[in-house]
């Protein structure tokens, strides 16, 4: 594994599905998408998002919009960068690339699936493939991304982060 | 240039255009002109668009997302009318990381094929500084 210089913090799919948890209940951005978090770990990443009439984008056949699409892919992007890491860091999207395969059907629930396929020590790069899951499971939209590593930002694990969390240390 | 935005400068018509895609509407995107008489689409800010709230950056996804309506939004106000254009893909370069203020995004139609409508939005918070761009690909009519 790259060494990585900066004060990144140790991972494990436990807490981190937990802090996902903590994180979603407290916001209000992700209390409405109800993203959660399906599989963890081994440079993957992977995220189901129910159906929600609010993220229609097509009204006449319910066809989810490409933009929360988008939304989903870049945070399961940045979850299976800190995986692939082995640690929590901040992390800057560099660019995003979308290809949207077909319009999604009214009331399935999409999910993302993400891989880390390279890693250097300044950048890392994923793909990953979002899936509608009727009775089969279908590809709706491919991604491609690259993050930069260990930006400026918060130290996630910290205690107190969070409005759920109690008692401030 | 200002011509062909007549239909969306009409308050009305933007609002029904806004309202007609759900997404748009819970984004609350909002349309306004600048001194040149050019559409400038507005991303109040909201609570709900922070990604990371230790440095209360707006989330990278829900810029991508206000481009592509943006983007959506003008191509139905200048080129077609009648059917809700499909994105293709988009790529979104992110420049610098958004703040917790409000976002402003113009759009420029780089070609407006018969099938394949190509545009570039640009989105910023401060003039003069862009904070994210996007290339986007659009299928119009009934292909």
């Amino acid at each position: 594994m790259t060494d990585l210089k900066g004060d990144a913090q140790a991972f494990d799919p436990e807490s981190m599905i937990a802090m996902h948890k903590m994180f979603a209940e407290s916001h209000p951005g992700f209390q409405e998408y109800q993203f959660e978090i399906v599989e963890i770990g081994n440079a993957k990443a992977s995220m189901r998002m129910p159906y929600n009439e609010k993220f229609v984008g097509d009204k006449s056949t319910g066809s989810i919009h490409g933009g929360i699409i988008t939304l989903l892919m870049d945070t399961v992007g940045g979850l299976c960068t800190m995986a692939t890491l082995g640690k929590m860091m901040a992390l800057a999207t560099l660019d995003l690339r979308m290809d949207y395969l077909c319009a999604t059907k009214r009331g399935l629930d999409i999910l993302a699936e993400v891989e880390c396929y390279h890693l250097t020590n300044t950048a890392a790069f994923v793909r990953g493939i979002a899936y509608e899951l009727g009775e089969e499971k279908s590809p709706v939209a491919h991604m491609t991304a690259a993050f930069m590593l260990n930006t400026k930002g918060p130290d996630l694990l910290k205690p107190g982060r969070f409005s759920s969390v109690e008692g401030d240390k | 240039m200002a011509k062909s935005f007549d239909f969306l400068l009409d308050e009305h018509n933007a609002r029904e255009i806004v309202s007609s895609i759900p997404f748009a509407d819970f984004l609350d995107i909002q349309l306004q002109q600048n001194i040149n008489g050019e559409i400038v689409f507005h991303l109040p800010f909201a609570e709900k668009n922070i990604g990371n709230p230790v440095i209360r950056a707006l989330h990278g996804g829900i810029l991508a997302s206000f481009m592509e309506c943006a983007a959506t939004l003008t191509i139905i106000g200048t080129v077609a009318h009648d059917y809700l254009p499909k994105c293709i893909n988009q790529t979104t370069e992110y420049l610098k990381s958004a703040k917790d203020v409000d976002t402003y995004a113009k759009v420029n139609i780089n070609k407006a094929g018969r099938r394949i409508i190509h545009a570039t939005v640009s989105c910023w918070q401060e003039e003069g500084q862009n904070v994210a761009l996007s290339h986007s690909r659009f299928l119009v009519g009934n292909a």
